[in-house]
C-alpha cells in the first residue's frame, strides 16, 4: 500500500515535469511577446530542415557584430549581451557589448558567441577596429512544409531588386528574445509563399 | 501437438511415468507462453514507437492553419494520451511487460513531439543538441518509473545522438560533458535489471546499447592530443573485454555479448593503423608538449588504465593467463610498447609482432576449445596484418607474396585440421 502512494507521487511529480516544461516554455514566450519591444532584424534567408521540428528558414544577419569594448572575453565564455539601437530606418542595430546583463529593459539582448571565439578586425568608415562578432539566438524560422521552399524562392527573386528588404520580427524583454515572423517587403514570408 | 502423441506412446509403453509426462506438458505449455509474451511485447514496443514517430512526423509538419494557441494545446495532446496508458499501465497492469514496455515508449516519444512542438511554434533558438539534451531530461525519470527496458535503450540512443550532436560538431559547446552525467544515471537501472534478472532476454540489448555508446561518444572528450587518445581507446576496449569474459556474462551466447564483441574486435582494430610508422612519427613530435600531462585526456587515460588492470586482476582468479583471450592482456603489452615509442621507432615493429602474436594466439585458443569462429578470427587477424604490410613498399614484392601464399594455406590448414579432429571425436 505504502508502495504504492510513494509510485502515485513518484508518478504525479514525473507527470508535472512532463507538463511544466513545455509549458513554462509557452509562458515564458508569450511574457515576451506581450509585454517586450518589437524589433526588425535584417536579415538573409535560406532553406534547410530539422528531424524533428520540421522545414524552417535559417536567417542571416547583415549586423551581427559590434565593436569591441571589452578588455577580454574569457575563454569559457559562450554568451555576451548586447544593446540596441534603431537606425534611421528602423532596424534594430547592435550598440554595445557586456559580458554580464547590464540591466534588464527592452533593448539588451543576450547573443551567443561562436566556437572561434568571435573576435575579429574589421574596417568600419576607413578605419580598422577590433570588433565582436556573435550569434542571433534567432536564426530559425519554422514554417510549414512545403512552404519554406517557396519562400526562399520568393526571398531570392526580391534580392535581385535592390530596393526589395527583408527583415525578422522580434520581441525583446530582459535579454530573452521570440522571433514571430519574417517580413520580405513589409508582407510576411508565410502569406508570400502561400501566393 | 507432436510432443502429446510422442509422451503418450512412452507412457503406455512404460519408459517414462504418467506424472512424468505431465511434468512434461506442463513445462512445454509454459515455454510457450513465455514466447508468446515475449513476442507481444516486441510487437507493442514496435507498435508504439511506429506512433509515437509517426505524431513526431506529423507534428514536424508545422502547421499553419492553426492558430498559436491551438497549437500549444496540441502539444500537450500526445503527452496526456501517454501519460493516461502509463498512468493505467502502473496502477492497473502492472504485471504486463507488454504495457509497461509499450505505453512507456509511446511517451518517451510524445515528450519529444511536445517540446518540438513548441520550439517550432516560437521559433525557440537552440539547435538539436539542446532539444535532445531537454527531451532526454525530462524522459530519464520515466525508465525508473515505468521500469522499462524500451524507455532505457531510447534513452541511450538518445543521449548518443545527443553527445554526437554536442560534441563532434563545429561548434563550441558547453553541454557536451552532459552526456556522462546523463549515461551515469542510467546505470542504477541497468544494474537492478542485472541484479534481478541477470539472464534475461531483454538485457541483451543493454549489454550492446551500453558499451557501443560509450565507444560512439568517447571521441566526444578529446581535444587536443590526438594520437595519445589512441591508449584511451584501447583501454576502453580491454576493459569491455575483460568485462564480456568475467563469468556474470561469460555464460551469455557471443551474439548477446555485447562487451566482449566490442572489446575484442576494437582493441584488435585499434592496432591496425599504429602498426603503421606514420603514427608513431607523429607520438614522437607530440609527446614534449608538457601541457598533455596536465589534460583531462591525459587523467582520463591513466584512469582507465587502472579500470583494465583491477579488472584483469578479477579476470585472472576465474582464468589463467594461457586461456584468456589475448585482447584481455593486449593493452599490458601495449602501454610498454607506447612508452618506448615515445622515444625510439622501434615500436612500430613491435606493434606488428603484437598483432602477429595476438592472431596466433587467436588460433591456438579457437583450436584449444575447439571454436571454429575463434579460430578463424585469428586467422582474419594475420591476413589483415598482412595486408597492411601490403601497402608499404618497402618490403619486397617476393616477400609480401611469400606471406600471402602463407596465409592462405594457414586458412585451409587450419580450418581442414579442425573439421578432421571434429570428425574423430563424433566417431
Amino acid at each position: 500500500m505504502k508502495n504504492k502512494k510513494i509510485l502515485w507521487i513518484a508518478f504525479a511529480a514525473v507527470v508535472l515535469v512532463q507538463w511544466y516544461v513545455p509549458a513554462s516554455m509557452i509562458f515564458e514566450r508569450e511574457h515576451i511577446i506581450k509585454y517586450g519591444k518589437e524589433w526588425k532584424f535584417n536579415t538573409e534567408p535560406v532553406d534547410p530542415n530539422d528531424v524533428f521540428r520540421g522545414k524552417y528558414i535559417q536567417l542571416r544577419f547583415s549586423d551581427s557584430d559590434v565593436k569591441n569594448t571589452l578588455d577580454t572575453i574569457p575563454e569559457d565564455t559562450h554568451e555576451l549581451y548586447i544593446r540596441l539601437v534603431e537606425d534611421t530606418n528602423g532596424f534594430a542595430i547592435p550598440s554595445e557589448v557586456f559580458l554580464e546583463n547590464p540591466g534588464n529593459g527592452e533593448d539588451i539582448l543576450r547573443v551567443n558567441i561562436p566556437y572561434w571565439g568571435g573576435s575579429i578586425n574589421k574596417l568600419v568608415d576607413g578605419v580598422e577596429e577590433e570588433r565582436v562578432t556573435f550569434d542571433y539566438p534567432f536564426e530559425r524560422f519554422y514554417m510549414e512544409e512545403g512552404k519554406a521552399g517557396p519562400a526562399e524562392t520568393a526571398y531570392n527573386e526580391r534580392r535581385v531588386d535592390t530596393l526589395s528588404q527583408t527583415w525578422a520580427v522580434v520581441s525583446i524583454l530582459n535579454g530573452n528574445a521570440v522571433l514571430s515572423d519574417v517580413m520580405i517587403d513589409g508582407k510576411s514570408v508565410t502569406e508570400l509563399s502561400d501566393e | 501437438m507432436g510432443i502429446q502423441k510422442d509422451l503418450k506412446e512412452l507412457t503406455d509403453a512404460n519408459v517414462i511415468s504418467a506424472e512424468i509426462a505431465e511434468n512434461i506438458t506442463r513445462y512445454y505449455a509454459g515455454k510457450a507462453g513465455n514466447n508468446q509474451n515475449r513476442l507481444l511485447v516486441a510487437f507493442g514496443v514496435l507498435g508504439a514507437l511506429l506512433v509515437g514517430l509517426g505524431v513526431i512526423l506529423i507534428v514536424a509538419h508545422n502547421w499553419d492553419e492553426f492558430e498559436r494557441s491551438t497549437k500549444t494545446c496540441f502539444a500537450f495532446l500526445p503527452l496526456l494520451i501517454g501519460q493516461v496508458f502509463c498512468f493505467y499501465t502502473l496502477f492497473r497492469k502492472r504485471d504486463s511487460a507488454s504495457w509497461i514496455e509499450s505505453s512507456a515508449t509511446f511517451l518517451f516519444l510524445a515528450i519529444g513531439a511536445s517540446i518540438s512542438l513548441v520550439s517550432q511554434v516560437y521559433h525557440i533558438e537552440g539547435n538539436l543538441s539542446s532539444f535532445l539534451l531537454t527531451w532526454m531530461l525530462i524522459a530519464l525519470p520515466l525508465i525508473y518509473i515505468m521500469k522499462s527496458q524500451a524507455a532505457a535503450m531510447l534513452y541511450i540512443v538518445g543521449i548518443t545522438w545527443f553527445a554526437c550532436e554536442a560534441g563532434y560538431s563545429n561548434h563550441r559547446s558547453p553541454q557536451e560533458m552532459w552526456y556522462w552525467i546523463l549515461l551515469l544515471a542510467v546505470v542504477p537501472h541497468y544494474v537492478m535489471k542485472i541484479k534481478s534478472n541477470p539472464d534475461g532476454n531483454a538485457l541483451v540489448f543493454l549489454h550492446w546499447f551500453f558499451p557501443l555508446s560509450l565507444v560512439i561518444s568517447l571521441g566526444t572528450l578529446e581535444h587536443d592530443f590526438n594520437e595519445s587518445f589512441t591508449l584511451v581507446f584501447i583501454f576502453l576496449f580491454a576493459c569491455m573485454s575483460i568485462l564480456g569474459d568475467l563469468p556474470w556474462l561469460q555464460r551469455r551466447h557471443t551474439a548477446a555479448n555485447g562487451y566482449l564483441v566490442l572489446g575484442s574486435f576494437g582493441s584488435t582494430v585499434m592496432l591496425f593503423p599504429l602498426s603503421f610508422a606514420s603514427f608513431w612519427e607523429e607520438i614522437r613530435r607530440d609527446h614534449f608538449d608538457l601541457n598533455m600531462y596536465s589534460s583531462a585526456e591525459f587523467i582520463g587515460t591513466i584512469l582507465l588504465f587502472l579500470t583494465a588492470c583491477y579488472l584483469l586482476w578479477r579476470l585472472k582468479r576465474s582464468q589463467a593467463w594461457n586461456e584468456m583471450r589475448p585482447s584481455s592482456w593486449m593493452f599490458l603489452v601495449f602501454t610498454i610498447i607506447f612508452l618506448i615509442g615515445l622515444y625510439e621507432p622501434i615500436a612500430v615493429v613491435l606493434t606488428n609482432l603484437l598483432l602477429l602474436a595476438t592472431g596466433v594466439v587467436t588460433v591456438f585458443l579457437g583450436a584449444k576449445r575447439n571454436h571454429l569462429g575463434l579460430l578463424n578470427y585469428g586467422l582474419i587477424i594475420i591476413t589483415a596484418l598482412v595486408i597492411c604490410r601490403f601497402f608499404d613498399t618497402d618490403l619486397s614484392f617476393v616477400i609480401r607474396g611469400l606471406l600471402f601464399v602463407i596465409v592462405g594455406a594457414g586458412f585451409f590448414a587450419a580450418n581442414y585440421l579442425m573439421i578432421q579432429k571434429r570428425k574423430t571425436h563424433e566417431k
